[in-house]
């Protein structure tokens, strides 16, 4: 028997064998269930819960009450007959009773504070996931900025090589005594190769840093790729031929027009094939080749050269990340080609590509929208 | 390294015999839960208790959130608590999602077991109708794990070890006055979404380990549809059905798992009350 003051109080009210089945429950609990008092004696007190709630009830609240011998607010959702679910804060405590074990327990629903604590649990979520993020793009940034460390130790390295050859050459021939074995020409070629490929380098940091901030302001025309794809393979035309390489351009006969910056399609057009050229040997073939691919328009670089190793591919347009490979003539850049090129496409709204079989040559795509009708 | 397994996961050793059991908790709680089942296998075995990586008192800054996030990471704290403690002929005695646990654990040495336990075990929650009744829908997980963060958003008595202090309840020993399935609620919440999330169906056959599979008449968390499922895909598994209702037998009716273990592993070793 339940006293009346208990039965009627504000709070559920129940009490459990052992093994969870209720032998009484007071009349507030039953009508928050729908259920009269009687229905409920034998019921587990799982069943009065949602399935949520009986996991809960199974995995934490029954091994507690077992373990410690009392439980002090744990929330739970009981599971009415009309299917509403009601949240509950419950309080249990193990007794020793003559019949044996039993636990006594009070539920006290939590409606109001339930949507408080949802705000709570909301936010708590946002924030985890705003930290997340956060620690994320730090880790991005950091990423970043490791690779400019080394983009700074890579580049110092190369000027102060280029900067060497250039005193070492002009130490010389300041010393040159007549009559000495000293051939001038040779040391004057020397400090002027190394003063190129400083101006490339130098260009180059220059162009990327530009990029990279987006202080590019491209000068956009209405063009062909096709115009610009003619210009660049004529001026490397003759760099091609001294490498025995062959090199053609193939284009599309309805060939859409695009909104795009002169030059800089042409620097992009003309880095690509100054690395087909690069990493191809003598006898090989350069394919330049301006097409419509679905909507779009591509300008492809193909090659039959030396191509990527698979693991690089993903790197490749990376800073400097290709500076330590020489080409097959032992040409040298700036290694930051790459990075340039896909950044000015970028810049146009443009995508690059690549694919690349190691022994047999590489691909490179550009593809750029059609300029809007 | 031995010692830091042994303090990674408060391994505790107890009884004078020789054949190892070692006992794995379920999710929601840690090695005390054993305490009603472990007086009455004291004499014949060598018991090994355990929490792992995350619950109860184990260390938890080993927990790894990659290797934790699929019950594998947890096989493996199984592994290594066997590996630095030599243990071989091992009688694994799992609960719940323990008993998948020990199943990947034994499929990947089986050379360290010689018999499986499973108490209430599931492959998989979900459903996966026609052909698999887990007896959940993801909405039923997702109540749950809206529950755990409720409870452990500042509920932190909860949490916290709790001390007993009531001098009537001098049923409880000094040692166990301390903590109860105290758990961390970072790692408890991420254990429940790889055990209500897992699904080890298509692991069953490659466990070669003889097991018992204890399965209570009316569990809400495994029903008697998982226990037969599991009973088919085990070879060399024995089913056994206990009276006993819920999912923590080995709490609730300690005498009558102890019973069916004992059985199972044939010990002549008489029941002795506690």
């Amino acid at each position: 028997m339940i006293d009346n003051l208990l039965d009627t109080a504000p709070c559920g009210f129940v009490t459990l064998a052992e093994d969870g089945i209720v032998l009484r429950a007071n009349s507030t609990l039953a009508s928050w269930l729908g259920v009269r008092t009687s229905e409920l004696s034998g019921k587990h007190f799982e069943t009065l819960l949602s399935v949520g709630g009986k996991v809960f009830y199974q995995t934490h609240l029954f091994p507690l009450l077992k373990l410690s011998g009392h439980c002090e607010e744990l929330y739970l959702t009981l599971h009415t007959t009309k299917g509403d679910e009601i949240p509950v804060l419950v309080n249990g405590v193990q007794l020793h009773t003559a019949g044996g074990l039993e636990y006594s327990v009070v539920l006290v629903p939590m409606r109001q504070r339930e949507r408080y604590e949802e705000e709570l649990l909301l936010a708590r979520r946002a924030a985890e996931e705003a930290n997340a993020q956060l620690a994320e793009a730090n880790l991005r940034l950091q990423a970043l900025d490791r690779l400019k460390d080394e983009l700074l130790a890579v580049t110092s390295h190369d000027i102060g090589g280029l900067v060497t050859t250039i005193r070492l050459s002009a130490q010389l021939l300041m010393r040159q005594k007549p009559g000495s074995n000293v051939d001038p020409a040779r040391h004057v070629r020397a400090i002027s190769d190394a003063t190129d490929r400083l101006l490339v380098l130098l260009r180059d940091l220059a162009d990327l840093a530009l990029a990279n901030t987006g202080q590019i302001s491209l000068q956009t025309t209405r063009l062909l790729l096709s115009e610009v794809a003619q210009t660049a393979l004529d001026d490397m035309r003759v760099r091609a031929e001294a490498k025995s390489i062959s090199i053609s351009l193939e284009t599309a006969s309805e060939e859409p027009h695009v909104q795009a910056d002169y030059d800089r399609l042409y620097q992009v057009i003309s880095n690509l094939l100054g690395n087909a050229i690069k990493f191809t040997p003598p006898g090989g073939q350069v394919f330049l080749t301006v097409q419509k691919q679905g909507h779009r328009v591509a300008v492809i670089v193909q090659d039959t050269g030396i191509g990527i190793p698979a693991d690089r591919l993903s790197q490749l347009f990376a800073h400097f990340k290709n500076m330590s490979t020489p080409g097959t003539g032992g040409e040298r850049g700036s290694g930051l080609g790459l990075a340039i090129v896909r950044r000015l496409t970028e810049l146009h709204g443009g995508e690059i590509t690549v694919e690349s079989v190691e022994g047999s040559g590489s691909t490179f795509t550009v593809l750029l929208a059609p300029e809007a009708r | 390294m031995t010692q830091d397994i042994l303090r990674r996961n408060n391994v505790r050793i107890l009884g004078d015999g020789t054949q190892p059991m070692l006992f794995a908790h379920g999710f929601g709680c840690d090695q005390n839960m054993w305490r009603f089942v472990t007086p009455y296998f004291r004499d014949d075995y060598k018991l090994v208790l355990f929490d792992y990586v995350g619950a109860g008192k184990s260390d938890l800054s080993a927990y790894v959130p990659q290797r934790y996030s699929s019950l594998d990471g947890y096989a493996q704290d199984v592994l290594d608590v066997c590996e630095a403690l030599d243990l071989h002929d091992v009688i694994f005695v799992g609960h719940s999602v323990s008993s998948m646990i020990g199943v990947l654990a034994a499929i990947r040495k089986p050379e360290y077991f010689d018999r499986l336990i499973l108490l209430g075990p599931t492959p998989r929650y979900l459903n996966d109708l026609p052909d698999y009744l887990g007896g959940f829908e993801r909405a039923d997980i997702e109540g749950l794990l809206d529950l755990m963060d409720r409870n452990y958003l500042g509920w932190t008595s909860y949490l916290a070890p709790v001390i007993m202090k009531n001098p009537e309840r001098q049923e409880l020993s000094a040692e166990l006055e301390q903590s109860f399935c105290s758990t961390d609620p970072v790692t408890a919440r991420r254990f429940a979404e790889v055990t209500f999330f897992s699904d080890n169906r298509d692991d069953l056959p490659n466990l070669t380990i003889p097991s018992l599979i204890l399965q209570c008449s009316d569990d809400a968390i495994a029903p008697l549809e998982v226990g037969d499922y599991l009973h088919r895909h085990l070879s060399n598994s024995t089913l056994r059905v206990l009276r006993a209702t819920g999912h923590c037998p080995h709490m609730s009716h300690p005498e009558e798992t102890v019973e069916a273990i004992k059985e199972y592993l044939g010990s002549s070793v008489a029941l002795r009350a506690i």
